[in-house]
């Protein structure tokens, strides 16, 4: 600004007339005219897993404005706050531009060319494997790619690289729901669609705030109602009364971890009620015997003590439950993030199938996922299975695979490789020398940081690709790779429904960043293994053509799909030649994946959580997150709306506890574990979390809470449990 | 503590009876088209509490829809909090501008800025707005705000525009679960059912007649948290006014004080009218720089029928004007005769004037800890204070007469006096009852500001007490001492009770959230 402008700004000459001028836009109406864009793009929104349909404004070649997508099945036209300014992650400070190359460990960031960074690379990678063995590179990748791009990675990285370990992210997410799912139907896929959210006479929601995470399926619960129809009878279960827990007809304030008893309770009562579907049971369950005969213990009594809920509540629950004609069972992390993950979702599912809760409208156990595409990784990806859904395991599988693909079974891993967890095991024990990151912060969000960046300082070489820098975790590597974001790339993504939405470029990437599948093929190419793997393949669109002939047949079948279709909609699968408009709901036929066609009922005994709390550390931390960011900030904190919103931690303490230990509201507090501490963090003191426990979101890496959480993991899903681990509160003076 | 004296809490968990009525079921399908109005109908927000699950959709959306930056925040979300674990109610209450039947901000703004259209919008002009901000302190709610950027203030017009083409608000628009709304409603008749814009929380609708229809959750728990003290945040400053104001009302004083010269020299009372005159000025160019636009400063006089600002700057306009022929007659003539004490007459008249519309400007509800006598009574003494110790020292300087300087030094200390012990009775009231309005103002007296507040009391104590000691001693050199000390105490005092005035004050406003607690500047 000019001093001129100044002064005339400063007299009050100049009120910024122009920019605060308002116009209309021929589609949305009267709005400021800076935000009136030359074009819409329509695409899907790149936060989380609800898979919103979002169009990205652009005027002169830049992203100036969203709106919700009125004609997408899932919104409406709503977007959460996030989505509401995803325009600005696109023009946020701190985006990476140029590759970036320390020249010896210690050493300041040098930007060089993408030739110099892509022969450092595989210089790099290809030593470590000469002398470490080809299993020595690792890669982490993340939930946040489009699916053209997952399937690229996989092949690149499993039949290029041939290092079996590659995990994703996703394992610090959604494992424990991938798991669950296999044992008790055959097959990853979740059954259900958010229309069933709607429809459902009763939904249950266990471990899942939505209202903060997900608040476009808030929206779709409370659909109905504000149709003014009935809408389904909500029941929440959760140990902190969340924004959730405000809309619940039935709220269950668990005590935490006591979930395994509660459901297994659960179960009891609507066996010995007769509010079980004795018919779907025996033709479409197995196990029911011995589930039957392991809930002897569970009197209502006993259940009632363990979980803290009053007997009276947990009976309703469990007659809204069995009396109704749908019931949908919703989860998320609160789950998901436990030692015992796997097997809780089991018995969400047992409760599913006891009901005949599976296949009908209303009727699904069904996980809510986190990222916008962690579904994609899933079924395409190349770490928890091999694509489509098929198993290492198995010969067939891998057979038909290596026919697709035209390569010999042999190239093809038997077993999977290790597990995000194991992989940093892997490190710490040095067995693993060398590790791409893409796409993801795990200096933020992997549990236990202390000792993740302990493993990190051990590693010879890391790689981090991502689409800003500085990240904590960029900032560690030796080389960064600079990537195209939502809004600068193609693709697709799949939502928590099996839902496929077009992902659609609106503007170039700045500087010299690269979509992330040009940044595969060109490391493909340089390792001559690009005319192989990827014949003819120019753009995503050539990924998704053989993705669709790879899943062809399986749950997951995109068969029936095509961008040109996708363009018109999205499509959720299974889409093929019998079911060309997709599939609502998987297993409506009462036919599972399994061996024997049929859904196993599991029996799960409660084992003790890792840590609890005791006089040395009296506290039950629990970790989460809140509606205005996006796990670790790196968008979302660059967005000054959404940062002024939430500009920093907190811990939330119970009124009682902080009277306890002195402390009011706002008070400075340092949190610590046998982990490590957070030395400055703000005490909210409030009645929405229990006495003995305490809440800190995980977004800040200023104040980090995965300083204090324990790294022990699902030994089924490998999902490390965030929600649990004993911690002390320490007042400060100032 | 244990995890086994925690179990016990938990044992009797009874039935989160409260949660039961959170049912967003009960009420009709909600508008999601813009009403058309019929005679004697405007257009109102209404907020559905239960349905609000503080996603904070409604800022960004308004945000976007206005291309505010960040800090410029129409629509905000607060909480409200109530009961204990596990029978809590958190409550969202998402608040942009009431658009009151009787609004405050256009009812004090000097330049009229603010127009109530046919429709019920209070809309504002930002061409017109020089930038004062005296409507950012008479709003209960805290909804016109400063955008720094533009240096006017700024606010929701409910997205008129949008309304006139059949377009739903942005921040209507926005909502996933259709919490707020527009719908038309019959004035008259809301002014009999306005307690349905009442919310825990929120400042009485009956203050400025508020159109927001509040739907509560059919049980609301008994107790709400207490305003939490410890996240009070001291407002602005304004530091341009604190030097106005006590500049200004010393001056006033000056020329009150000018009887007390007419037996000096002529010299002696030019240079006194001088001086009055002269701080009067630099008063006025201090208040200058409080304005966002003051190359716009002269249209501040427009809305002297209704508001406290225009009379404002008009009485000291002719109180400068007066005070300057005043000078002009004692300069190029003899100070006396009716026509200079006419002009003597006529600037005080006008200096009271001003100080009485400044007194009007800060008698606001919105701002309790303004909304008193005490106000009157402290801009009051302001000249009685530090005009009485001014012409003291210049009288016992110059060897007035005794009778007139202990006349003047007796006024002075009163009026320190008075002014030293002025702040206990708020501070006593407001600390007596939490709910009261005073509270959050003597809590920070008694708290961040403790040192200060202690402080003021002790320049007034012993500046009257300097001022009493020139009674005792005899040298002429220790008495013009003293009092030259009493003057400066004084002054300090004044100057560090009007920022005290200022910091302390805790505008009324709508409930805030863990990070805004008091309004966003």
């Amino acid at each position: 600004m000019s001093k001129v402008e100044s002064l005339s700004r400063w007299l009050g000459l100049d009120t910024l007339k122009d920019q605060y001028a308002y116009g209309t836009d021929s589609e949305y109406g009267v709005i400021a005219k800076e935000k009136i864009p030359d074009r819409w793009v329509k695409t899907t929104c790149g936060y989380c897993s609800v898979g919103c349909g979002i169009q990205i404004g652009v005027r002169e070649g830049k992203a100036v404005s969203v709106r919700g997508d009125l004609d997408h099945p899932v919104n409406d036209g709503k977007l959460c706050p996030k989505g509401l300014c995803e325009h600005e992650s696109i023009s946020a400070d701190g985006r990476a531009l140029y590759p970036l190359l320390k020249q010896g460990k210690g050493n300041a960031f040098r930007r060089v060319d993408w030739g110099v960074a892509y022969d450092e690379f595989i210089f790099q990678m290809r030593e470590i494997q000469r002398k470490h063995g080809e299993s020595s590179f690792a890669v982490l990748s993340t939930g946040q790619l489009v699916t053209e791009e997952f399937y690229t990675l996989g092949k690149l990285v499993q039949l290029g690289f041939k290092t079996p370990n590659y995990d994703g992210n996703t394992t610090l997410c959604m494992a424990s729901a991938v798991a669950g799912y296999k044992r008790s139907f055959g097959s990853d896929g979740p059954p259900g669609s958010y229309e069933d959210l709607e429809n459902a006479d009763t939904v249950v929601l266990i471990g899942a705030n939505i209202a903060d995470n997900h608040p476009i399926l808030a929206y779709r619960l409370l659909k109905k109602k504000l149709q003014g129809e009935q809408g389904p009878k909500v029941i929440v279960i959760d140990p902190r009364a969340t924004k959730t827990a405000m809309q619940a007809d039935i709220f269950l304030p668990i005590r935490p971890r006591s979930d395994v008893y509660l459901l297994n309770g659960i179960a009891k009562i609507l066996i010995s009620e007769g509010w079980v579907d004795e018919e779907f049971i025996q033709s479409s369950t197995s196990g029911y015997e011995e589930l039957l005969n392991s809930l002897d213990d569970y009197s209502l009594e006993y259940i009632s003590k363990v979980t803290r809920l009053e007997a009276g509540k947990i009976y309703e629950a469990a007659r809204q439950i069995g009396t109704s004609k749908s019931t949908l069972f919703a989860w998320t992390m609160g789950v998901n993030h436990s030692t015992q993950g796997t097997e809780t979702v089991n018995l969400i599912n047992n409760l599913a199938l006891l009901t005949g809760n599976i296949g009908r409208t209303g009727s699904a156990p069904m996980s809510i996922t986190g990222q916008c595409n962690a579904m994609g990784t899933r079924e395409t990806g190349f770490t928890s299975s091999l694509p489509g859904y098929r198993s290492f395991e198995s010969l067939d599988d891998r057979k038909e695979l290596a026919q697709l693909w035209n390569v010999s079974e042999s190239e093809l891993p038997q077993k999977r490789g290790l597990a995000y967890p194991d992989i940093v095991q892997g490190i710490l024990s040095g067995d693993i020398k060398g590790l791409w990151v893409i796409g993801t912060n795990p200096v933020v969000s992997y549990p236990h940081r202390k000792k993740l960046e302990e493993a990190f300082k051990k590693l010879e070489f890391l790689c981090v690709q991502d689409g800003f820098h500085p990240t904590p975790t960029t900032e560690i590597a030796d080389l960064v790779l600079p990537a195209a974001i939502w809004g600068e790339k193609e693709g697709t993504y799949t939502n928590s429904e099996r839902r496929v939405s077009k992902v659609n470029k609106a503007v170039d990437p700045p500087g010299e960043a690269k979509s992330d599948f040009d940044i595969f093929l060109d490391i493909a190419q340089r390792i001559g293994i690009r005319e192989k793997l990827y014949s003819n393949w120019k753009q995503p669109q050539d990924a998704f053509d053989e993705w669709r002939k790879v899943s062809k047949g399986r749950l997951c079948d995109y068969s029936g799909m095509s961008y040109e279709k996708l363009a018109e909609g999205p499509l959720q699968w299974p889409c093929n030649d019998t079911v060309p408009q997709g599939s609502p709901r998987l297993y409506s036929d009462g036919k599972f994946q399994t061996k024997d066609r049929k859904a196993k009922l599991f029996v799960v005994r409660s084992i003790l959580p890792p840590e609890e709390p005791d006089p040395d550390y009296p506290f039950l931390l629990n970790t989460g997150r809140t509606v205005e960011h996006w796990h670790t900030r790196t968008k979302t904190g660059k967005i000054s709306i959404l940062e002024q919103a939430a500009p920093e931690a907190w811990v939330e303490i119970n009124p009682r506890d902080a009277k306890a230990l002195g402390l009011r509201n706002h008070d400075w507090v340092t949190v610590s574990s046998r982990r490590g501490k957070i030395s400055r963090i703000r005490a909210r003191v409030t009645s929405i979390i229990g006495p003995g426990q305490v809440f800190i979101p995980f977004h800040y890496v200023e104040a980090s809470a995965n300083r204090l959480t324990l790294d022990d993991a699902c030994p089924i899903s490998r999902e490390p449990n965030f929600k649990q681990c004993a911690v002390k509160l320490q007042k400060l003076r100032y | 503590m244990s995890s086994s004296s925690s179990e016990l809490d938990f044992q009797s968990v009874p039935v989160l009876e409260e949660l039961k009525s959170f049912d967003p079921g009960s009420h009709v399908q909600c508008e999601r088209s813009v009403p058309t109005l019929s005679e004697g109908e405007n257009y109102r927000f209404h907020f559905d509490m239960t349905r609000c699950i503080g996603c904070r959709c409604c800022e960004v959306a308004c945000n976007e829809q206005n291309n505010n930056p960040s800090e410029v925040t129409w629509r905000r979300v607060g909480e409200i909090e109530g009961g204990s674990y596990p029978h809590v109610a958190r409550l969202h209450l998402s608040m942009s501008c009431n658009h009151c039947l009787e609004p405050s901000c256009l009812e004090g703004c000097p330049v009229d800025a603010y127009t109530k259209l046919a429709n019920g919008v209070v809309d504002h002009d930002a061409e017109t707005c020089i930038g004062c901000q005296y409507c950012t302190w008479n709003c209960p709610y805290g909804v016109p705000q400063f955008n720094p950027e533009r240096r006017v203030v700024t606010k929701c017009n409910l997205c008129v525009d949008r309304l006139e083409e059949g377009q739903l608000p942005a921040c209507v628009n926005a909502c996933p679960t259709e919490a707020i709304q527009v719908e038309s409603f019959k004035v008259e008749e809301w002014r009999k059912k306005i307690d349905q814009a009442d919310a825990p929380g929120v400042p009485p609708a009956d203050l400025t007649g508020s159109t927001t229809r509040i739907t509560l959750p059919k049980e609301l728990p008994e107790t709400f948290g207490a305003e939490a003290v410890e996240q009070l945040q001291p407002e602005a400053a304004h530091w341009s006014l604190v030097i106005f104001l006590v500049l200004s009302q010393w001056s006033v004083g000056l020329f009150m004080a000018v009887p007390a010269f007419f037996d000096a020299q002529d010299s002696v009372l030019s240079f006194w009218i001088l001086g009055a005159w002269f701080l009067g000025g630099v008063s006025l160019q201090a208040a200058l720089f409080h304005l966002g636009r003051p190359i716009h400063a002269i249209r501040a006089i427009k809305a002297w029928r209704h508001s406290w600002l225009s009379r404002e700057v008009i009485a000291f306009s002719l109180f400068g004007g007066m005070g300057f022929l005043q000078l002009a007659y004692s300069l190029l003539s003899t100070p006396s005769g009716w026509l200079f004490q006419s002009l003597s007459g006529l600037t005080v008249l006008f200096g009271l004037a001003g100080i009485l519309s400044s007194v009007g400007i800060y008698r606001i509800p919105a701002r309790p800890a303004w909304d008193s006598s005490r106000t009157l009574i402290q801009f009051l003494l302001v000249p009685l204070n530090l005009a009485s110790f001014t012409a003291a020292l210049l009288g016992t300087y110059l060897q007035l007469p005794a009778t007139t300087i202990t006349l003047l030094v007796i006024i002075g200390i009163s009026a320190c006096v008075i002014q030293a012990f002025s702040l206990l009775p708020l501070v006593i009231e407001g600390l007596r009852d939490r709910e009261s309005l005073l509270y959050g103002t003597a809590c920070l007296l008694m708290g961040k500001f403790k040192r200060l507040f202690w402080l003021r009391m002790a320049l007034f104590l012993i500046a009257m007490s300097l001022a009493a000691l020139t009674w005792v001693v005899a040298s002429s050199t220790l008495k013009v001492s003293f009092m030259g000390g009493a003057l400066l105490l004084s002054l300090s005092a004044e100057i560090l009770s009007r920022y005290l005035f200022f910091v302390t004050v805790v505008p009324r406003n709508m409930p805030g959230n863990f990070f805004t607690t008091s309004r966003v500047h």
